[in-house]
């Protein structure tokens, strides 16, 4: 089964180049101090205004600050959001779900219908109303990208759940006496991961690019490392300098690409439905 | 703060989303600024923003025309009061009314000055010297005392915080009446959605030349591209201080024209305000620090040559400014050795700037990150905060800041109008202070009123350099830059001139739709 997952992925192109682009961007993220070839937030005297070099590669700010640093570091803010907004939407997605999936019942109605309300509204303005009551800062926009992510996550594992919920081993489990608590975690839980996983990487992508949206309108707090402020801070040089603006423009682009192809092949992977 | 910004953002989609004017047909002149006025009242505000909307429908005593000169406007005449007496003596011009059909008279006039003197205008210090007790309706002359020679007086009634409102409406309104003020100006209030726009509507029984259009829409837009955008697509027939970049795309549209104030002839000046009433910003040798690490020709480059490096509190274009000066210069060592002597540990502080352009700065957070990066080679940590014009003048008048920018645009020319708003301690009370480095100080109030009182040119002179020098040494701000304002049009709007204080003045602008488009 696992081989057969593993040979599944492997075998879709646009799969392995999302997983090298994903690959890029965790080595990006990771390394940017090593990788980075000036401090990100250093003013070069004399320097201001560059356009792209063998020296400064995406070129410098009016203010003198190396491009291509920027992005490298940018590429952490944007690693850090994605993870832990989607961990957020993820862990409570989970709870809530199984909770709704297994107990069913008023809780299950409640549960869902509190998903149904938090769906109503667009993701986007959600998110702008939940940053307005917490506060500028990127901490504001990971909770809020997280608690707008909390439905998908909800919904696809209390299906998940559903459908496991009645099949033999788990009816057997629950007949030998076993503990609901151990019920879920032994049985049921292991039974989502495989939905889970692919939604959390699509909704990296989607919490890389929300969160961009957000810092854009300047929801992020001020002079933060982050490919959407950057795109706020250098869009009135667009005509001069439209390298300032191409380049958080691709990186948010090619990251958000890079884990909705790793998404699509790892979901064809991991979906048996498709192995037949 | 939040719940604001939330209904800024709707209300920005809403705008951008709905608006598509047909301003040519409708004879209306549609105007896109950075910010939103914070009061139509001309007693409780000064900013530009409100200033530029209350120009236009309320009027002063005297008023500076398009030469610079002092001309007539609600006085027809005026002259000393003599008999020892200082002071002025105003004849009112008859057959004015204001806009809520109440005439305007002598008495109404006297009305508005105790007014003024009696609240807690910024701009209260300008008026210092006239008692309020020796103000004297005689016929139908208004005579106003003074305390001791102000060669100034005359230039400060024609300022705006002396605009004559309607005495009725102010009794009528009450708190209501900085939303919807009522004077006796070309232009007459007709609506104002918050943070959205304000109208304005000819005053078709004014009694001097009419408006040339017969309304005005100020339009909020709060990004500088977008207005540009805006004013490119037609939806707005002019708007102010577009970014420098924006030059080109101007010049290259056969339908749009701009107006730049020339170097050598700024009247508006950016500068960075430490609060004094706050620690460690009380020690002047700290302060001395801050100035000498501030490279102000970056800053300068930042602004793509609308901007010269400042070296005193006036500009170039003000009377008063001087070239025997030279400001603090651009030495780090020199301001590392200040800081070490000033036995200050403290190295975090906060750097507070507003979120849209003014006619003194373009792109505030990237001059803020410009200083940010200054202030720690010198060893100092510096968080920004930008906050929306609404809630930013509050804070820094409240003394609510360590370090801000702020700018200043003349009032009336002179440089007594900048050095009291920076300097005075009379125009540092917290919460209307115009003077927000809260910087008190007797020998500067001294200098001060030795240079209002000086008569003689020359004198005078001497006077305002030895504040700049004294300024220096003090430091409680730092002149920054000069900048040049800015406005965009399309051509089909005609008259639009330039006036010597930045007021806009748009009552002789007309719409000529039939103008041939140039190639």
């Amino acid at each position: 089964m696992r081989n057969r997952a593993i040979r599944t992925f492997f075998r879709s192109k646009t799969g392995v180049l999302g997983a090298c682009l994903v690959f890029l961007f965790l080595l990006a993220a990771l390394l940017a101090p090593v990788l980075a070839p000036f401090d990100p937030e250093h003013q070069i005297d004399g320097k201001e205004s560059q356009s792209p070099s063998s020296h400064h590669w995406l070129g410098t700010t009016p203010l003198g600050e190396d491009m291509a640093s920027r992005i490298l570091h940018g590429a952490r803010t944007s690693l850090k959001v994605g993870v832990i907004s989607v961990a957020i939407s993820c862990l409570a997605g989970l709870f809530l779900g199984v909770i709704a999936g297994y107990r069913g019942g008023w809780v299950d109605t409640l549960i869902m219908r509190a998903i149904d309300i938090l769906m109503a509204f667009p993701s986007i303005l959600l998110a702008i109303t939940i940053v307005s009551i917490l506060g500028r800062s990127l901490h504001s926009i990971m909770i809020a990208v997280g608690v707008v992510g909390i439905p998908v996550f909800a919904r696809q594992v209390r299906a998940s759940v559903l459908a496991v919920r009645e099949l033999e081993y788990v009816t057997a489990s629950r007949a030998l006496g076993a503990h609901a608590s151990r019920i879920v975690l032994r049985h049921i839980l292991p039974a989502t991961m495989g939905p889970v996983i692919v939604l959390t990487s699509l909704r990296i992508a989607t919490a890389i690019l929300e969160s961009a949206g957000l810092s854009f309108l300047g929801l992020g707090g001020e002079a933060i490392l982050e490919w959407g402020t950057m795109l706020a801070e250098n869009k009135d040089h667009y005509a001069r300098l439209p390298h300032l603006v191409l380049a958080p423009g691709i990186a948010i682009s090619l990251t958000v690409l890079a884990f909705n192809l790793f998404g699509d092949a790892l979901r064809d992977a991991l979906d048996p439905r498709l192995h037949r | 703060m939040r719940t604001r910004l939330l209904i800024t953002l709707l209300a920005l989609t809403t705008f951008g989303c709905s608006q598509r004017s047909d301003w040519t047909d409708k004879d209306t002149l549609v105007y896109g600024r950075g910010s939103d006025s914070r009061s139509l009242d001309p007693i409780a505000v000064s900013d530009g923003e409100s200033i530029k909307v209350q120009s236009n429908m309320l009027e002063r005593l005297a008023r500076v025309d398009f030469d610079g000169a002092i001309q007539p406007c609600l006085a027809t005449e005026w002259e000393p009061l003599g008999d020892g007496r200082h002071g002025l003596r105003f004849r009112i011009r008859e057959g004015v009314t204001f806009h809520d059909n109440t005439p305007l008279d002598a008495q109404a006039v006297a009305f508005n000055l105790r007014r003024l003197l009696r609240s807690q205008s910024p701009y209260i210090d300008f008026y210092s010297t006239i008692l309020p007790d020796k103000i004297q309706v005689v016929s139908n002359q208004v005579e106003i005392e003074t305390s001791r020679p102000d060669a100034n007086l005359l230039r400060h009634l024609a300022m705006f915080p002396a605009a004559i409102v309607s005495p009725q409406a102010v009794k009528t309104l009450g708190q209501d009446f900085g939303d919807r003020a009522i004077g006796t100006g070309p232009f007459r209030f007709e609506s104002w959605e918050k943070d959205q726009r304000i109208v304005l509507s000819r005053n078709e029984s004014y009694w001097g030349e009419k408006a040339g259009v017969s309304r005005i829409e100020f339009w909020r837009i709060q990004d500088n591209n977008s207005r540009i955008k805006k004013l490119v697509n037609g939806d707005l027939s002019y708007i102010d201080n577009p970014n420098p970049q924006d030059i080109e795309t101007i010049e290259n549209h056969p339908e749009l024209d701009y107006q730049m104030r020339k170097p050598g002839q700024e009247i508006s000046l950016l500068y960075m305000a430490m609060n004094t009433s706050r620690p460690p910003f009380d020690n002047a040798l700290f302060r001395r620090a801050i100035a000498h690490a501030i490279d102000k020709k970056k800053i300068a480059r930042l602004f793509q040559g609308i901007a010269s490096v400042a070296d005193q509190a006036v500009p170039p274009g003000i009377y008063g400014h001087s070239d025997n000066v030279q400001g603090i210069e651009y030495d780090q060592k020199k301001a590392k050795q200040l800081l070490e002597k000033s036995g200050i540990k403290q190295r975090s502080f906060t750097l507070a700037h507003m979120s849209n352009s003014r006619p003194y700065i373009r792109q505030p957070h990237e001059v803020a990150r410009a200083l940010r990066e200054a202030l720690r080679r010198i060893g100092l940590e510096i968080k920004i905060e930008k906050h929306e014009w609404g809630t930013y003048l509050p804070l820094v008048q409240g003394a609510r800041h360590d370090l801000c920018l702020l700018g200043w645009t003349t009032d009336n020319g002179d440089a007594d109008n900048f050095l009291t708003t920076f300097y005075s301690s009379s125009s540092a009370k917290v919460g209307s202070a115009n003077n927000v480095s809260f910087y008190k100080n007797p020998r500067m109030d001294d200098l001060l009123n030795q240079q209002r009182n000086e008569i003689d040119p020359k004198k005078r002179q001497q006077i305002l350099d030895s504040i700049y020098r004294y300024a220096a040494e003090q430091s409680p701000i730092v002149p920054l830059v000069y900048v040049s304002d800015m406005i965009a049009y399309h051509r089909t709007l005609k008259n639009v001139r330039f006036h010597p204080l930045g007021e806009k003045v748009l009552a002789p602008i007309r719409i000529d739709s039939s103008s041939e488009t140039p190639n």
